[in-house]
């Protein structure tokens, strides 16, 4: 459990850091949005994309650090919360539900990019791209799980 | 796998919760386990027939697995 104590002040610090950022990005966001003409429709909803995403980040950064000063601040909780954390169930549907996701995701990623390779070239590279990333991941840390294993 | 949590639980008029907390593991897992819809881990295992002061395999039906051809 001191370990785990550990863990959770550790992450608190990484969600502060994160919060700054994700502020940071939002500000930035807004700011060059505002300078943008008001035929830049693409270019302001991309802003307000990326606003969205990074809002959506810090709100969950709040989330998690309230949470884990709540926990770390009473027993019963944080022992709750390392049993939800280690629950050997939890992580056998996680190991499942990643399996079928990654083959799911990579085989819908190729049969995209062989779609969108009769209509835009640009999308075809570009799903080509991210599903070559993805299948480089996966071996990559197949490798590295089989040698700790 | 089959078990005999349910009827040792019971037995010790014990909540799911309370052996899931004793055990390490969340209300869903023991729910699980009874169920037979999951397999525990040996470290699971071991932990819930120490809980009980049972060996495994008095807790743990390894019959399906004695019969499962190699």
């Amino acid at each position: 459990m001191k370990e785990y104590r550990k863990k959770l002040r550790r992450q608190i610090k990484g969600m502060v850091l994160f919060l700054v950022v994700s502020v940071a990005v939002i500000v930035i966001c807004g700011v060059s949005a505002s300078k943008l003409d008001d035929n830049a429709h693409a270019a302001s909803f991309v802003r307000g994309f990326q606003a969205g995403i990074f809002l959506v980040w810090a709100g969950a950064s709040v989330y998690g650090i309230v949470s884990n000063v709540r926990a770390l601040k009473d027993e019963r909780k944080l022992r709750q919360r390392y049993i939800e954390a280690h629950d050997e169930r939890a992580a056998a549907i996680q190991r499942e539900s990643g399996r079928t996701a990654y083959v799911v995701g990579l085989g819908g990623l190729v049969t995209a990019g062989v779609a969108a390779g009769y209509f835009n070239i640009t999308v075809f590279a570009t799903l080509v791209a991210a599903a070559f990333f993805l299948a480089v991941t996966g071996a990559v840390t197949y490798r590295y799980f089989s040698g700790k294993m | 796998m089959k078990t005999r949590i349910q009827e040792l639980r019971r037995k010790h008029k014990l909540s799911q919760e309370e052996l899931a907390l004793a055990v390490g593991v969340t209300r869903q897992t023991i729910i699980s386990l009874e169920k037979e819809k999951y397999t525990a881990s040996l470290v699971l295992a071991y932990r819930i027939a120490r809980y009980f002061g049972l060996a495994i395999e008095d807790v743990f039906d390894f019959s399906e697995v004695d019969e499962e051809e190699m």
